[in-house]
């Protein structure tokens, strides 16, 4: 049994914008230590 | 730390599993598995609700954990520096959306059907399903993987804070106590509805998916395959709200399938003419 086309296009469009989803938060996170000039891992 | 890390995993895995049980308890007080939990189900309920919490997921962490001690050494606690919060943010994106996709492949990929199957052959909701998996499908479990790589990583409390909230949220999606429904009753409720419907798994949303009909405009077994955050169905286009709740479950063509066929298929076989766990059955059988 093969999955209907549709489907698989779906899968694709799907896991490309999931890339971006993962890298919102870390992106978001560097963005924030970049305007409040924050360097935890300095701390550590 | 890392000890400390894991006690707390282990008490809040412990918490949880307690509330599940008290859960059942009360849906079982009140009938609300009408007579349906034979002795075939209930041998599988509770295999599945013990084996994973008691032997499986505790091993996986461990040999994850040893794996990572061996090739990634220098990388112990590398991201202990990053705050709370956005630890706390990092996880439920990462850990929830590769659920999210772990479950969607496996409705949506024939070849993994059956491994995914023993969740939705069950003819009822509630907390003695909710466990329910194949093995094979607990093993390679996502969150087991993603959550001991960041403890060891060194994110650990906000992996336990993430991995506490999941669990709550899954577990009452699941229930056959349909705590939103006020939320769709009152007019007044209405705009908080609209906002849980769409964040988190609801059980009007995820009932819906392990409806037995499709063709009532309710159910959709095709799609809210949310698990945390439902957000994910309702962004990439695979989510139906109604706000209603299907009059039956699981997979029509799903019965009397041994137990342990369901628990260990492909390594046990079930003894049913057709099936799609039989030898030589269907990769997937059309509902009839």
């Amino acid at each position: 049994m093969q999955m209907p086309e549709h489907i698989r296009r779906r899968i694709i469009r799907n896991a490309i914008l999931s890339l971006f989803i993962y890298a919102l938060p870390v992106l978001l996170m560097f963005a924030t230590f970049y305007l409040t000039g924050q360097r935890p891992w300095a701390k550590h | 730390m890392t000890s400390l890390i894991h006690f707390l995993n282990l008490l809040t895995a412990g918490q949880l599993a307690f509330f599940t049980l008290g859960l059942g308890i009360i849906e079982f007080s009140f009938g609300l598995y009408e007579h349906r939990w034979t002795k075939n189900e209930r041998y599988l309920d509770l295999a599945c609700f013990l084996l994973p919490r008691l032997v499986l997921r505790p091993a996986t962490a461990y040999l994850i954990f040893q794996f990572m001690s061996v090739f990634f050494a220098a990388s112990r606690n590398a991201f202990q520096w990053v705050p709370f919060f956005w630890g706390f943010f990092i996880i439920c994106v990462a850990d929830d959306l590769t659920q999210y996709w772990y479950h969607r492949l496996h409705h949506e990929i024939p070849c993994l059907w059956r491994f995914h199957r023993t969740h939705h052959s069950a003819s009822y909701m509630g907390m003695a399903m909710a466990s329910r998996q194949n093995l094979i499908y607990t093993f390679f479990f996502s969150q087991t993987y993603v959550i001991s790589a960041l403890v060891y990583l060194g994110l650990g409390a906000p992996a336990i804070l993430v991995g506490s909230i999941k669990g709550l949220i899954t577990t009452l999606a699941h229930s056959s106590i349909p705590w939103d429904k006020p939320l769709y009753k009152y007019r007044a409720l209405h705009p908080i509805a609209w906002v849980v419907e769409r964040l988190i798994s609801t059980p009007a949303t995820h009932h819906a998916h392990h409806a037995a009909a499709t063709d009532d405009g309710i159910g959709y077994y095709k799609g809210n395959f949310g698990n945390m955050f439902y957000l994910w169905d309702v962004i990439f286009g695979t989510a139906l709200i109604t706000r209603q709740y299907p009059e039956t479950y699981g997979v029509s063509h799903c019965g009397g399938d041994e137990w342990y066929a369901q628990l260990l298929w492909p390594i046990l076989k079930s003894s049913v003419t057709g099936s799609e766990l039989a030898a030589g059955g269907p990769m997937v059988r059309e509902d009839s």
